[in-house]
């Protein structure tokens, strides 16, 4: 299998956005929690969200290993798993609102 | 909750739509961009600009208007993502329109997205001001309101189904000037119901997203006339 070589930076960038990811999936993690007993169709959302980063992050981080794939479809999933999973999981146009569903119904 | 499901429906509905679309007329790559790698590069920037523009101005919006959190704006991504290509186009060296490749997702992601934000109602902050128009809409306060959210996605289904009927005739043009033709529809239709919505003026009597508006409807005249002014040469 051809071997692809990822420069310094650009893998530093890769692993930046990796933790962003999985701050992302901490935190819809700790939503399934606070949403599990009182809000069933959240939890479900949440679920949902935390599935979808966590097969994201655990591809990424394995074709990084794997060196399988170029550099820039890596960050481009990388990215989407980032930044892209949660700009619709928070959802809605008042994001606020949405975020505190975890919260609110939790406490 | 109904607003992340529309979401939802919205993004996949908006995928499949502009897959669809690609499959059908052979589009594999936005028009000027040849390698997979610089296509790979140009959608991350594309996603960053669109992230970051829609979360800046939607929050922006939402301080101006005298309300505290944060809010995402279809309006800023679309700006955001605008600025992103443009600068990325011109130092890739990338000199024609390579957008029509996201019009027909884009026009799907708004006008389902939109049933969305009228669903959500008054928590969503993108209802209209009072009417006395029959199809006011009483969003729960009492008041009957502009359902500005549907004149939106209205706005934008009748834009997709004119381009789908006239892309077989003239794929040319619209390869040419479809991006440039999007954005002037979607800015002019957003900047008059922009009248309709309770959001505070910027610049008087304009509100954010009109002044954003404004500047994407200036981008898109620009552009337009010098792709005639192309043409014109090459056929002189």
């Amino acid at each position: 299998m051809f071997e692809n070589t990822y420069s310094t930076g650009l893998s530093i960038l890769f692993w930046l956005l990796w933790v962003v990811g999985l701050l992302v999936l901490l935190l819809f993690g700790f939503f399934v929690l606070a949403t599990s007993t009182n809000a069933n169709v959240l939890a479900v959302w949440n679920v949902s969200v935390v599935l979808a980063e966590g097969f994201l992050l655990f591809k990424t981080a394995r074709h990084f290993v794997l060196k399988d794939i170029p550099m820039p479809k890596l960050l481009l999933w990388v990215a989407v798993a980032a930044i892209g999973v949660p700009f619709v999981a928070f959802g809605g146009c008042f994001i606020l609102e949405s975020m505190s569903y975890g919260l609110r119904i939790g406490g | 909750m109904i607003h992340l499901i529309f979401d939802l429906f919205a993004l996949v509905s908006g995928v499949l739509v502009s897959l669809w679309f690609r499959r059908q007329y052979g589009l594999e790559r936005p028009a000027g961009v040849t390698q997979e790698s610089q296509h790979h590069y140009y959608l991350l920037v594309l996603l960053f600009g669109l992230v970051g523009g829609s979360m800046l101005f939607g929050t922006l919006n939402l301080h101006l208007s005298g309300q505290t959190g944060a809010a995402k704006s279809m309006l800023g991504g679309v700006f955001g993502a605008i600025l992103v290509a443009e600068v990325f186009k011109y130092f890739a060296g990338i000199r024609q329109s390579t957008g029509l490749y996201f019009v027909p997702g884009l026009a799907v992601l708004i006008a389902v997205g939109r049933i969305g934000c009228f669903l959500a109602g008054l928590s969503d902050y993108t209802y209209g001001i009072e009417t006395r128009l029959p199809w006011g809409v009483d969003f729960g306060d009492g008041l009957k309101r502009h359902p500005v959210q549907l004149y939106e996605s209205f706005a934008m289904l009748a834009f997709l189904i004119v381009l789908l009927i006239s892309y077989p005739k003239h794929a040319v043009l619209w390869q040419a000037q479809g991006f440039y033709v999007f954005v002037l529809v979607y800015a002019g239709q957003r900047f008059v119901w922009e009248f309709l919505k309770p959001y505070s003026t910027v610049f008087y009597p304009f509100n954010l997203f009109q002044l954003l508006c404004l500047f994407m409807l200036g981008y898109a005249a620009v552009m337009l006339l010098k792709m005639r002014k192309n043409h014109g040469r090459l056929s002189q």
